[in-house]
């Protein structure tokens, strides 16, 4: 992430993808704009199931084993005594970034079933079964 | 009637078989640009009606809505509208029977209605700000706050996978609110930067475990150089510790109300 952070070069933090991604798209334009009376007729092929999803997801033991999972594995003391200020520090994170599994990554994974294609492209096949089913039905 | 207004539209009114589809509103002075492709790669066109337009475009009757491509050209077709002049973005998905029911259902009965709406977004263009936080800089945030949770964890980190259950799932959840009133917090520190260069502004709910905030907002076009700096302020306020992202300028997508 710091990475890319870097590659984009010119202004700093502030990241600013030109809006042509699936993720970035449906962010924008899904379940927006003006309800008009109308004959409306939405055929959301998988999009709504994945909406669903999110909220489900989001509330269940399942995430919440996977956050414990994420705290469990940090990588806090091990790195020769290194206090957390210094693991908060970009250099000891890239560090711990390697091994470290991310729960949120994988619970995105399982809820935009890895279309958010602007994100680093880390992928959790073995956790995000249920969703992995449904990301092939929406493709 | 419907000879008339096919006529003035030009490409994008439907023939028989074919529906139309509604991108926008616009005003009815508005230029179209010329090869604008819609769904299919259609051409758009224009129905008239007093002061308001209808940017149209023809689908087959029955034809499915909601591939990747559909949604990219209803963007794509809204935004470019947008960069020529006020530009209501109708939802996606919607669509009419033909041209003529575009001015006799939708632009007749609602002409003073949608004039009011385009002069509100009239010079103003829609911005999306995402936060997302860096995981493990905020769950070490959290080990390091919280006693508890600091605990917790030493308890239960070296158990094998399937001991330990039940305090497991309950360190998610102390972690998981942790997360919460963390994101409470931070979302309001963006937003105060932000809201001063906004006219209007919604927070969205957010789908994913890992948003900071999801916000739009709706910024006068003389503003923006100044929102765009608060943007880029509060992104270097929160380097480390999450990224964020601005979307836009785009249209109004967010802030129109329904008919």
């Amino acid at each position: 992430m710091t990475v890319m952070n870097q590659s984009r070069g010119g202004r700093g933090q502030l990241e600013r993808p030109s809006p042509s991604g699936l993720a970035e798209v449906i962010d924008i334009i899904l379940d927006k704009g003006m309800v008009i009376d109308a004959y409306v007729r939405v055929s959301l092929v998988g999009i709504e199931l994945l909406t669903i999803d999110a909220r489900i997801v989001i509330a269940s033991v399942d995430t919440y084993l996977r956050f414990a999972e994420a705290t469990n594995r940090l990588d806090l003391y091990e790195k020769g005594g290194k206090d957390l200020t210094t693991l908060m520090g970009d250099g000891a994170r890239e560090g711990a970034k390697g091994k470290t599994s991310g729960a949120i990554e994988g619970i995105k994974e399982a809820v935009t079933g890895g279309d958010d294609d602007d994100e680093q492209p880390r992928r959790r096949p073995a956790k995000a079964t249920s969703s992995r089913r449904r990301r092939s039905e929406s493709e | 009637m419907t000879v008339t207004h096919q006529q003035r539209a030009g490409g994008g009114v439907p023939s028989a078989g074919q529906a139309s589809y509604v991108y926008a509103i616009v005003p009815a002075a508005t230029e179209l640009v010329p090869d604008l492709a819609g769904l299919d790669d259609q051409p758009v066109g224009l129905i008239r009606h007093g002061s308001v337009g209808a940017i149209v475009g023809s689908v087959p009757s029955g034809r499915p809505l909601g591939r990747r491509n559909d949604l990219i050209a209803h963007m794509r077709v809204v935004d470019v509208m947008a960069t020529q002049g006020p530009t209501v973005p109708v939802r996606f998905g919607s669509v009419l029977t033909d041209a003529a029911e575009v001015e006799s259902d939708l632009l007749a009965p609602n002409t003073s209605y949608f004039s009011d709406v385009l002069a509100y977004v009239a010079g103003r263009r829609q911005f999306i700000v995402r936060g997302r936080y860096d995981e493990e800089t905020v769950l070490a945030e959290i080990v390091s706050e919280r006693r508890d949770i600091a605990e917790l964890r030493d308890r239960t980190r070296e158990l094998p996978d399937d001991v330990g259950l039940a305090e497991k799932v309950h360190l998610g959840e102390l972690v998981s609110h942790a997360l919460d009133a963390k994101r409470a917090d931070d979302a309001r520190a963006v937003l105060e930067r932000l809201r001063p260069h906004a006219v209007d502004w919604n927070t969205r709910a957010s789908a994913d475990v890992d948003d900071l905030i999801h916000v739009s907002l709706l910024v006068d076009d003389h503003d923006r150089d100044t929102f765009e700096e608060a943007a880029e302020a509060a992104a270097t306020a929160l380097a480390g510790r999450a990224r964020l992202r601005l979307l836009g300028p785009s249209a109004a997508y967010d802030f129109v109300p329904d008919v």
